[in-house]
């Protein structure tokens, strides 16, 4: 299982990287790999790459403006939440969305 | 240029005696003025509430990161208050906070490595054990040591 997520917020400061932060922690945890791009007031940082997309089983946007290259994702399973959920219940979100590829 | 230089003794409060969210915030801003990083008290406020109105800042674990992208601020910086009796901040977790960061964004030409520092900050505010001993310190010192520490990890 190899899921990607976009984390993006109003100011770029802090709800993006905290977002960031817990998915991370949360995808560790479940034993399952994880890239998080974010897209920040300082710009794009660890920006998923073709490669990634070939790779990935599934994509969770988490955010609360329209992200970048949303197109991107068309042809994956895609879960969007909120930024704050991503922060709050970042296992919750996973699961949501492996539920979602399982289908 | 580490993250631990965006912040001084002057923008630490390890005692700070609010009542409410508001009067929090207000507080902290004229700590941030008081240091010279913006030029209005007013003018912050206003970005600082108005984000606050887009979405709670409290994040949970006790843990608040109010912040404000404005024209006031000259220069980057960010501001910690411990509180003595923890305040409602309509959080994530729904826990009062008892914490609080404040970041200082300018509105235009900020300075990119300046916004990768608060931007990490937030991302390490994230981890238990690095958070829950800011939480815990008494000492202002400490405090900066504790964040210059983890930084270079």
């Amino acid at each position: 299982m190899y899921i990607v997520c976009v984390t993006s917020c109003p100011t770029g400061i802090a709800h993006t990287f905290m977002a960031a932060a817990n998915l991370k922690k949360a995808g560790n945890k479940m034993g399952i790999e994880i890239k998080i791009e974010t897209q920040g007031a300082g710009g794009t940082e660890n920006k998923i790459t073709e490669d990634d997309l070939k790779k990935a089983d599934g994509v969770i946007i988490a955010s609360d403006v329209s992200i970048n290259d949303a197109e991107r994702f068309d042809k994956l399973p895609v879960l969007e939440c909120g930024v704050s959920e991503a922060i709050s219940d970042p296992e919750g979100i996973i699961k949501e969305l492996i539920e979602g590829i399982d289908k | 240029m580490k993250i631990s230089n965006l912040i001084n003794e002057n923008l630490i409060n390890l005692e700070l005696d609010t009542k409410t969210k508001d009067e929090t915030l207000v507080e902290m801003i004229k700590m941030i003025k008081d240091n010279g990083n913006i030029t209005s008290v007013d003018c912050f406020k206003e970005d600082v509430f108005k984000r606050e109105r887009e979405g709670t800042t409290g994040v949970g674990m006790g843990l608040a990161i109010p912040h404000g992208k404005s024209e006031a601020v000259t220069k980057e910086c960010f501001a910690i208050a411990k509180l003595k009796e923890p305040v409602e901040w309509n959080s994530l977790d729904g826990n009062p906070v008892s914490f609080v960061v404040m970041l200082a964004v300018p509105a235009e030409k900020a300075t990119t490595l300046h916004l990768k520092l608060l931007s990490k900050l937030s991302y390490l505010l994230m981890d238990d054990d690095f958070r829950k001993r800011l939480m815990a310190s008494n000492s202002k010192k400490e405090l900066i040591d504790l964040i210059s520490k983890r930084e270079e990890e």
